[in-house]
């Protein structure tokens, strides 16, 4: 996914040089981060690491080198200062109580007393506004739809995962432990409530771009429908969500990036960022727009797709553990994602098209969306590979502990 | 009360401050002193709750990494505030940039 994100960062940039050596430090940045940030064994190590993640994000953000990208860098700077020092608060907290800051260590030790209860309230929610969840969403559109496409699916694709997979990590090691159930509900409910605010939103953009990066808080709400479902339940319940939140992480991490760089394109061409303007796009760009749709059958969960799959696996959780409000909150997100997708499809298959002139992209940036797009799409197909990849890691990381 | 005691409380009293001062204040500058005084809170928790381990080595460097990491983000912060108003001269209306989202 990166060393795409990277091949398409480099076609993209290609006439502006000195830019793009500005973009490769933060972009390792970033990856580094990332991977310190997978590869973390305690709280201290995960903040810093978020945080190097958050300097390179920052300066991608500001590269857009307008007053409306400083602003979003300000934004998302806000959110995480506030966020990793609540998250920072939390782990001294429960350093002071347990004398140890190894995720492993706490997983034998750490039992629900107040204190410790307060400590992961708060851990929870610093990541929560790291992850953009819905009522904390505000600082995520801006700074996506703002930046550079390439970068965007970069943002969008990898760094609120990592967020995300903190607060998984977090919540598997203790949740059952501190036994929050109204919390992880609570959770749940938040998640439900960014996948209907979140694809409502994305129905009403004009901004081809702002209308993806909604689509990203919608995607980011299915993540949390995770949390009641591994919380309190049978084992085969939570095997169950698990199995379809990695897949819902992999298949919008892939579907995304494709959704971004697709847009883009269709920008660069078109020299509009408006959707109205999309019109008789499908004749002069049907390579981007067919990404575009691929990713979008993915987004909006239909087979054989990842997101599909994704959803399956959610929906049978929520039906095991006899959760079933969840499954009326994943039918009408699924609705209101087809709805943003074609209202794209609709808008660039109008013949009536008022003679533009359109800027030809070169063929090399069409070739990563489209990548990505098959990807995200074949993965309903070739699930048990990623599957069997993450239960290996997770057979692993449970023989260290 | 131990000295423990007084430093955590004095701890937990600079954190509500600095919140409360981000929380209400939307000016910009002092919502980046808020978040100082915030992070000064939570180094004097670590301080106070973390002074029994026998570990100090590591502890001294864990200060320092945190002290770093709040010192270069507050550096960016103002780096692009400061881009943000030098280059495009909107001065009146960008105080309430953040303000937008009010928690």
């Amino acid at each position: 996914m990166a060393l795409l994100a990277a091949f398409q960062i480099h076609h993209y940039f290609a006439h502006q040089l000195d830019l793009q050596k500005r973009i490769w430090w933060r972009f390792w940045l970033i990856l580094l981060g990332l991977t310190l940030v997978w590869s973390a064994g305690d709280l201290i190590t995960l903040y810093v690491a978020m945080e190097i993640v958050a300097l390179g994000v920052v300066g991608l953000i500001a590269l857009g080198d307008q007053a409306e990208s400083y602003r979003s860098a300000l934004r998302y700077l806000k959110a995480v200062l506030l966020g990793t020092l609540s998250f920072l608060i939390g782990s001294i907290i429960i350093w002071g109580v347990y004398g140890t800051v190894s995720l492993s260590a706490l997983q034998q030790q750490i039992e629900g007393t107040g204190l410790t209860g307060l400590a992961f309230a708060l851990i929870t929610v610093g990541l929560v506004y790291r992850a953009a969840l819905f009522p904390l969403h505000s600082w995520l559109p801006p700074a996506h739809g703002s930046s550079h496409a390439p970068l965007s699916a970069l943002l969008s694709a990898l760094v609120t995962k990592a967020s995300f997979y903190s607060l998984a990590r977090v919540w598997l090691d203790w949740g059952d432990l501190i036994g929050s159930e109204l919390l992880a509900q609570l959770l749940g409910i938040l998640g439900a409530l960014a996948i209907v605010w979140g694809g409502w939103m994305a129905c009403r953009q004009s901004e081809l771009k702002m209308l993806v990066a909604y689509s990203s808080v919608n995607q980011v709400g299915y993540f949390f429908l995770f949390f009641p479902l591994i919380i309190g339940v049978s084992h085969e319940v939570a095997v169950l969500a698990k199995q379809g939140v990695i897949l819902q992480v992999i298949s919008h991490a892939l579907a995304k990036a494709a959704l971004f760089m697709a847009a883009g394109n269709l920008v660069a061409a078109m020299g509009s960022k408006y959707i109205a303007d999309l019109s008789g796009m499908s004749r002069s760009m049907p390579l981007s727009l067919l990404s575009f749709g691929f990713a979008g059958v993915s987004i909006m969960g239909l087979p054989p797709s990842g997101g599909f799959l994704a959803k399956w696996y959610v929906l049978q959780a929520s039906l095991l553990s006899g959760q079933w409000w969840w499954i009326p909150v994943l039918i009408l997100g699924g609705l209101l994602s087809a709805a943003y997708i074609f209202r794209i499809f609709s808008r660039s298959f109008l013949e009536e098209c008022s003679v533009k002139p359109i800027k030809p992209v070169p063929k090399i940036l069409e070739i990563a969306p489209m990548v990505l797009a098959l990807l995200a799409v074949g993965l309903g197909l070739l699930a048990s590979t990623p599957l069997s990849l993450m239960t290996i890691a997770m057979v692993v990381t449970d023989g260290h502990e | 009360m131990t000295l423990q005691d007084y430093l955590s409380v004095l701890a937990v009293v600079l954190i509500v401050l600095g919140f409360l001062g981000f929380a209400i204040k939307s000016d910009f500058l002092r919502r980046i002193i808020a978040f100082n005084v915030m992070s000064t809170g939570a180094l004097l928790l670590l301080a106070a709750f973390v002074q029994d381990v026998e570990s100090t080595p590591m502890l001294t460097s864990v200060f320092m990494m945190l002290i770093l990491v709040t010192m270069v983000l507050t550096i960016l912060t103002l780096q692009i505030r400061n881009k943000l108003t030098s280059r495009f001269h909107q001065h009146d209306s960008e105080g309430k940039v953040d303000s937008e989202n009010p928690r």
